[in-house]
């Protein structure tokens, strides 16, 4: 039993001028609000920075956050969306200065949960393409598993170098309105955001200097460094200097920025799929002065393009012939292809089991109660009260495809329960749970408002080697009212502080 | 260095020195059209930007040449489309240029592509310009000033020199033609002169070929100080110079073949060095031809060689 560290929270009163610049801030009481409390009250690892805080007023905060996009536009921090034209646009992710503040005790707990986690769920993958006998003794249904559209026959068997198969996890938490945190989804395929964390931080540091010495943060700024270990960690055998490169789709990906970004700060190589070739079972680059061996590929490429002799061949994003170069030891693939077995929202479920199965422990940090649509009790249920629950596609990412149960009409829930009718294994369903809000500077109304965030937080495994980012990429549903956090659908973020 | 990376590389020095070009060549000759003796019409200048820019429009109003040359994103060698292809190509190569140099080239790209085209048209040529090609020489600064000079370097200025070697040439052809026609209309010394003064402008060349030939060059000296001068960083044998210097760094072959690119560029500087302005003067046209083509067979070169 873990003992909820949320129950009490010591409150101080708010400074008379940042009160006035909340002045019209409202936050429902049914809501978790992580810096205010009721009655003008701050919480207390806020109090620090909103003592800072008092020393501006709202018009250099307006001006500030100015400067700090005009900073973003000109580095070009910027990602595309596809949605209005077939060029792209490009975008500012648009970010907010106040930053959300987590205190080392709580972040203590947040840090064991996701390497217990994610420590699992390479377990899981390994048995998965191995032995399987997680299946054999039915903690996890086989046909769950064998219908899964991301188990990869050409895995079977597979001994990745190191042993490690989600090497990057982009666990996604938020934190309920009885003040604990929980897994939203895992995400071990290829999570991206991480630059943003980076970006964020250096955006705010310049932004506010002072604000930021005031309190002790956690640093971020060594996660290319950790990335580029670990990356090292899990090499072929036998090269003691491992050349590791970021495979990148090209710069018209939406996340290209990230990918150059951080093949630079780790001094490698950024390549696309056409700069490499398989020659005699070994990846090769082509540069100026010839072709180059590449032990170790951070691939920002999906499973089904990385070789178009496996998978599909119409990919003109992947290389020939690599997958049978990674099956004979040759080349490191950085996550391994068929991770996305693991973090099917379905599969979800099972996660406590995983853990304590693998681990023998109990799950640190909690899952979100879920219906599988596949199973007969738990589709009656959510026939029943689908006005109260979020339905989701087990498969997909970006927050496609999710229907939030109490913002549909009538004839909306009845396409929703068609689509669940038409292939009930693809869809989950979970109580709408209550997001926490943060005060957010909202410019169209030009004030403080709560919004709804959640964390993607960011995992590293290697060969004996795990990293938790202290820290991660809050991200803010920018709309009123809506849950939906993802930057494809109007979302924003925050820097995340974790105090030591 | 990836092969694609450095094709990329060397794109973006051609393509932002090919911008920089275009824009000081408008303003230049457009600006000398306004108080010209009068057979230097305005159309006459225009005409010459049009054809500078290679652009096969005709019958275009000035407001529409202007456009056309610098705003015209259909138009591959407007400017825009220079600028864009810089970026895009700098873009594709973030991870190995400086965030210096990249933060220059996206500031030069959000600058011209939001520049109101009317305010060009009608009132800001010369504003739009001179910061279009300020921010163009911060570029170049923060090229050798922030990145490491080894081949990254090499394959840009490489790029960059060779564009301008080109540029140079075809600037000294399109007025060459606009003298001679004028020439041929009304031989006054005063046409001539004043064409001539605005080639040496349009090359940012007029105070020092001045200086080097102690007065105002006349055809044959300013000629002979824009392709043959060797200290002069815009003439087409100081560019030779440079590209050969960057291509030599970039090899690693110390005997390299006679069909190499090092060969070809070693055998063409050489001949180019031993030039005299005599020897150029009999038929000036094809030999300017043949300067031109010198380089694009050497950016082939490299491009098949390093490039690809």
């Amino acid at each position: 039993m873990i003992i909820s560290i949320y129950a009490d929270r010591c409150v101080h009163s708010v400074p008379s001028n940042v009160k006035s610049m909340l002045e019209n801030y409202e936050c429902g009481s049914h809501l978790f609000d992580e810096m205010l409390a009721k009655g003008d009250k701050v919480v207390n690892h806020y109090r620090k920075f909103v003592k800072q805080f008092a020393e501006y007023d709202k018009s250099d905060f307006v001006r500030l956050k100015d400067e700090a996009k005009i900073q973003f536009f000109n580095e070009g921090i910027t990602f595309a969306t596809y949605n209005d034209n077939s060029e792209g646009t490009e975008r500012i992710f648009p970010f907010d200065l106040i930053p959300r503040i987590i205190p080392a005790k709580e972040w203590d707990m947040v840090e064991k949960g996701l390497i217990q986690r994610n420590l699992a769920i390479n377990a899981f993958l390994d048995d998965l393409y191995h032995d399987k006998k997680i299946l054999k003794d039915g903690v996890v249904p086989l046909d769950l598993i064998q219908s899964s559209n991301n188990l990869l026959a050409q895995m079977q068997g597979v001994n990745p170098p190191g042993g490690i198969y989600n090497h990057i996890s982009g666990t996604d938490l938020i934190r309920h309105n009885d003040g604990e945190y929980y897994i939203l989804e895992d995400n071990v395929r290829v999570p991206s955001g991480v630059s943003y964390v980076l970006a964020n931080r250096n955006s705010l540091k310049k932004t506010l200097p002072r604000l930021f010495k005031q309190c002790n943060v956690q640093l971020v700024q060594e996660y290319p460094d950790k990335l580029l270990q670990m990356l090292q960690s899990v090499a072929p055998q036998g090269v003691d200097e491992p050349t590791c490169v970021v495979l990148t789709p090209g710069m018209y990906n939406s996340a290209y920025f990230e990918h150059s970004f951080l093949a630079q700060s780790m001094g490698i190589e950024l390549v696309e799929g056409r700069d490499l070739f398989v020659e005699k079972n070994f990846v090769y680059m082509k540069t100026i002065y010839g072709p180059k061996r590449v032990d170790v590929i951070y691939r920002r490429v999906d499973d089904l393009f990385i070789d178009p002799l496996e998978f599909r061949a119409d990919s003109a994003l992947g290389t020939a012939g690599i997958m049978h170069a990674y099956r004979k030891g040759n080349v490191a693939l950085v996550n391994a292809p068929g991770t996305g077995v693991a973090d099917d929202k379905a599969v979800y479920i099972y996660m406590p089991e995983i853990i304590k199965y693998y681990l023998g422990e109990e799950a640190i940090l909690k899952n979100v109660p879920t219906y599988r649509c596949e199973k007969d009790d738990d589709y009656k249920y959510v026939m029943e009260n689908i006005h109260q629950l979020v339905v989701k596609p087990v498969d997909e990412s970006g927050g496609y495809g999710i229907s939030i149960g109490n913002t549909l009409t009538k004839a909306e829930i009845e396409e929703v329960k068609a689509t669940i009718n038409a292939n009930r294994r693809k869809y989950i369903a979970q109580p709408i749970m209550s997001l926490s809000v943060h005060p957010t500077y909202i410019e169209e109304s030009d004030q403080f408002e709560p919004r709804h965030i959640d964390l993607r937080t960011f995992c590293l495994l290697g060969k004996d080697f795990q990293y938790v980012l202290p820290g991660g990429l809050t991200r803010v549903a920018l709309k009123r009212g809506t849950l939906i956090v993802n930057s494809s659908q109007g979302g924003g973020s925050k820097d995340t502080w974790i105090l030591s | 260095m990836l092969s694609r990376i450095a094709n990329n590389l060397f794109w973006m020095g051609r393509y932002l020195e090919r911008a920089e070009s275009m824009t000081r060549f408008t303003k230049v000759n457009y600006f000398a059209a306004l108080d010209g003796p009068i057979a230097v019409s305005r159309e006459l200048a225009l005409a010459a930007i049009l054809r500078m820019n290679g652009s096969q429009q005709t019958g275009l109003t000035e407001e529409e040449t202007l456009r056309e040359v610098t705003f015209a994103k259909d138009n591959g060698n407007s400017v825009i489309s220079g600028v864009i292809a810089a970026r895009e190509n700098a873009r594709s190569a973030r991870d190995v240029i400086s965030s210096e140099l990249w933060e220059s080239i996206n500031k030069y790209y959000h600058f011209i592509l939001e520049y109101k085209v009317e305010d060009y048209q009608k009132t800001h040529l010369y504003d739009f310009s001179q910061r279009a090609t300020d921010m163009a020489v911060v570029i170049k600064g923060k090229v050798d000033s922030t990145l490491m000079h080894d081949a990254t370097w090499d394959v840009i200025k490489a790029g960059l020199f060779i564009e301008r070697a080109i540029q140079i040439i075809r600037t000294i052809q399109v007025k060459y033609e606009d003298i001679q026609k004028l020439e041929a209309d009304d031989p006054s010394i005063a046409i001539s002169s004043h064409q001539l003064a605005t080639l040496l402008e349009t090359l940012e060349s007029f105070d020092m070929s001045k200086k080097y030939c102690s007065r105002t060059p006349d055809l044959h000296s300013a000629i002979e100080f824009l392709v043959l001068n060797s200290s002069f960083p815009r003439s087409y044998l100081y560019c030779l110079e440079k590209v050969r210097f960057h291509i030599n760094r970039l090899s690693h072959d110390k005997h390299p073949a006679s069909d190499s690119v090092e060969y070809f560029i070693d055998k063409n500087y050489n001949k180019v060095r031993f030039t005299t302005v005599q020897d150029l003067a009999p038929d000036l046209v094809s030999e300017l031809n043949q300067m031109t083509a010198i380089m694009f067979e050497i950016a082939g070169k490299i491009e098949s060689q390093y490039l690809s």
